[in-house]
């Protein structure tokens, strides 16, 4: 039995969004040792009908359920039939999929031939006889997998002896402990790679790579997993248990494993066509993997996270559907280095590393979330009836290599009615994170982004807001040591390496390596597309909207930016406001001068022709606000006391234009207090790195 | 378990005295509480951080609620070969869950997100 129970004394292997082993990025050159090479890029699906016929590499192997299949065919039949007649939505913002005759023959010829070949019953059970280049095709039915649920949380043959300890002796579960207890907290493991000696004794602070030490040979690269219907939901993995109602949006009373499928190191995965449901965590998660898609998937009733991917690169997520999470539907978190901060590990740099498209993120505290999440593309997507639609940040840094998050991209995407308040009793979601209520997209600290061509509309609170992060969650091992003024001794940051490339003047020495270089473009604010109409599962938890009919449909504010004194190169031009002008953006942005007073102008930097032209100034009544938000709740209802935790009054209401002017008027009077003054005070000291 | 009594231990110094509700009964009965206090909320793989929640933090008693702050503290914030400190002190923290627990909807918040928010904004705070 592999004993890893190290003590390092550089970096802790805790992930925020999950207690992970010390994680590393994957190399992003293909891996030849296998034919095709796994790796080096998002993998390409193979086709169903190629599974029936066998052409291509690799074995295939059919799972299904009923005595030889007669079940799963029988669904199958049945949702083919129903997918000629009523047709099906693939995500609920799209138009009806209905099949034709020659498709539903086709659909049911090749399910009657994957009837044939079936050998199993459980998914595990075909992950585990599958090697490299396999394919594993799941006929319709809801898989549970007894024998995984069977297994023990805290398997005594893994727990405690393959813990890895981080430095302070925080116990994380190694590579080996899932690879040797696979079903202790996951319903579904795909291991991709052989276990192979040790890690390092100390986790390393150059996350570029994992460790030749310890990486193994593929064993199970390019598998694909598909589901055989014709809806993605006719496939169910689930992890939940006792369910009220019926049907794949039931809601689970329970779960008995902490993700559904996890896929571990395995390089060029594909999952297509099938529903992850009822974790206690994460539906779909993928840690230290090069090449991942997922086409067709959906996450409903994950109490975290939908989807999480780690360390992961050549990763692509689309036609997805999400809702249910108390965290977000989507959220690929410590992505790679391939933007502005790329070093010669990623040749092709700069390019995203994670894509997320086509995808609906619903119904949940975040639609989107990625600490570190670096380099990911965010487009032509519909995010819609969470707390708030999008979230990067770098406040749960530590752990999270891959400081400070920059190089997100995202456009083309419809923004809207993320005014879903998980903040009351009996909530439909239970929120496990605090978010503002009414927000359509938060960058907190984060560089060298692109926020364009988007329609963002009836979100109560803000479209799009920005904020500065002091570093305190990290350090630079490439700078001063931050950690020396909050009395540590050590010289590196917890997070790994700083890489160069920081956008803030100063950084990363000065301690404040956030909200710089962000440039906000050709949205629409307040608009509604020609055409558009609500989903009809926007009602699903009763977030509060527009009427249909009404045109435009305004933001509470269109842009809020905290204007830190410093961040500098942050950029507004081009977008249009609810009467299609640029004359109707709202937004605070006068840096310092008229605190907390919108609209007024935000830094144009002539177009974006001159960036120089942006630097924060600070602002004392937002950034006391921000403070207070990032508390949490709690009773004060001043007006510039933190009030994420309810729903914005309607935009251009009585109640709205109030409270506009009343935490204007306290944002003036509050400027000029003793608290204002040590604030400024702290800020100063902040930015001089004292 | 030796790393959690040492843990305990720690807890016990560094919060000795900090706000929090005094009528708590003690952790543990037989010993001090300090000595026998555990973490509040679900272990799985031998830590607490990933699942203690606000429902657990009403539960656990003044001691354990402690203990869990020192746990936080230890997994989230900088380290190095001899300590982890924080810019939000433990007994900020403490006062902090204190108050973000209370409202009746924030049984199911995650200590450790409402932990790392808050200490992102600390060097900021009074």
């Amino acid at each position: 039995m592999l004993c890893v129970a190290l003590l390092g004394f550089a970096v802790p292997g805790v992930a925020v969004a999950h207690l992970e082993r010390p994680s590393y990025w994957p190399d992003p050159a293909p891996d030849t040792s296998v034919q095709p090479a796994a790796g080096g890029a998002v993998p390409t699906a193979r086709s169903l009908s190629s599974a029936v016929t066998g052409k291509g590499p690799g074995k295939v192997r059919v799972v299904c359920q009923g005595a030889k299949g007669k079940k799963s065919l029988r669904k199958a039949i049945r949702a083919i039939r129903a997918a000629r007649k009523r047709g099906f939505k693939l995500r609920p913002s799209q138009p009806t999929i209905r099949f034709t005759l020659k498709q539903a023959r086709r659909w049911n010829r090749i399910n009657r031939k994957l009837r044939a070949k079936c050998r199993y019953s459980s998914i595990q059970k075909a992950v585990d006889a599958s090697g490299n280049n396999d394919r594993i095709v799941i006929m319709p039915g809801l898989y549970r997998e007894p024998e995984s649920r069977s297994k023990p949380l805290n398997d005594p043959r893994c727990n405690p002896s393959m813990i890895q300890k981080d430095a302070s002796g925080s116990p994380t579960p190694s590579y080996a402990y899932q690879a040797n207890c696979p079903n202790d907290q996951n319903l579904i493991y795909v291991q991709g790679r052989a276990l192979f000696g040790q890690p390092p004794p100390e986790p390393l602070m150059n996350r570029q790579g994992i460790p030749k030490q310890e990486l193994g040979a593929c064993v199970r690269c390019n598998l694909q997993m598909e589901g055989s219907g014709p809806r993605p939901t006719d496939v169910k993995l689930d992890a939940g248990k006792d369910y009220t109602g019926t049907g794949p949006s039931a809601k689970p009373g329970g779960h008995t494993k902490h993700v559904v499928l996890r896929v571990d190191r395995g390089d060029g995965f594909v999952g297509r066509n099938f529903l992850m449901r009822g974790g206690l965590e994460f539906g779909f998660y993928t840690e230290e993997t090069d090449g991942v898609l997922l086409d067709k998937t959906k996450f409903y009733w994950n109490a975290d996270y939908g989807h999480l991917s780690f360390t992961s690169d050549h990763h692509v997520v689309k036609n997805c559907d999400g809702f249910g999470a108390g965290d977000a539907v989507v959220y690929p978190g410590a992505a790679p280095e391939t933007g502005a901060q790329a070093t010669d590990f990623y040749p092709d740099a700069p390019r995203a590393n994670t894509v997320i498209k086509q995808c609906d993120m619903r119904g949940s505290g975040l639609g989107y979330s990625g600490s570190m999440g670096n380099g990911v593309r965010i487009t032509n997507n519909h995010i819609y009836g969470n707390s708030t639609g999008i979230a990067t940040d770098t406040l749960s840094a530590a752990g999270h290599p891959g400081f400070p998050a920059d190089s997100s991209e995202i456009d083309n995407n419809l923004i809207y009615s993320n005014n879903l308040n998980l903040y009351r009793k009996d909530a439909p979601v239970k929120p496990l994170i605090t978010v503002p209520v009414g927000t359509g997209i938060i960058y907190a600290g984060i560089n060298d982004a692109r926020v364009h061509d988007n329609w963002i509309f009836d979100n109560w609170r803000d479209g799009v807001m920005l904020f500065a992060v002091p570093d305190a969650l990290t350090s630079a091992c490439s700078g001063e040591p931050q950690s020396v003024k909050f009395g540590t001794d050590t010289s590196c940051g917890a997070e790994g390496e700083v890489l160069p490339g920081v956008s803030c003047a100063g950084a990363p020495a000065n301690g404040l390596s956030t909200s710089c270089n962000n440039r906000f473009y050709n949205n629409k604010m307040g608009q509604v597309p020609p055409g558009f109409k609500f989903p009809t599962m926007i009602d699903q938890f009763g977030t509060s909207r527009s009427i249909e009919a009404v045109r435009p449909m305004p933001n509470g504010n269109d842009f809020w930016w905290d204007e830190f004194s410093s961040n500098r190169w942050n950029c507004w031009y081009s977008n249009t406001g609810e009467d299609g002008t640029g004359a109707s953006v709202s937004g605070a942005g006068e840096a310092g001068r008229t605190p907390g007073v919108p609209p007024n102008a935000l830094p144009n930097c002539a177009g974006g022709g001159n960036r120089e032209s942006s630097v924060g100034n600070g602002d004392v009544a937002k950034e006391r606000y921000l403070v207070d938000c990032s508390e949490g709740p709690d009773e004060e209802t001043g007006p510039l006391d933190c009030d994420w935790w309810s729903t914005p009054p309607r935009p251009g209401s009585a109640a709205a234009v109030n409270n506009s002017a009343s935490f204007a008027r306290a944002a003036r009077r509050f400027a000029k207090t003793a608290r204002a003054q040590r604030l400024r005070s702290r800020m100063a000291d902040l930015i001089s790195g004292g | 378990m030796p790393v959690r009594l040492a843990v305990a231990l720690v807890g016990a110094v560094l919060l000795g005295g900090c706000g929090g509700d005094d009528k708590d009964p003690p952790a543990r009965a037989g010993g001090s509480a300090e000595e026998k206090a555990e973490s509040v909320g679900r272990r799985s793989a031998g830590s607490v951080v990933q699942f203690a929640d606000c429902d657990d933090w009403r539960r656990g008693s003044r001691a354990e609620r402690e203990v869990t702050v020192v746990e936080l503290r230890d997994q989230l914030t900088i380290q190095s070969a001899r300590s982890s400190a924080s810019p939000l002190p433990d007994d900020r923290a403490y006062e902090i869950f204190q108050k973000a627990c209370e409202p009746d909807f924030a049984g199911s918040l995650r200590l450790y997100k409402l932990y790392a928010r808050a200490q992102g904004f600390a060097p900021l705070n009074e």
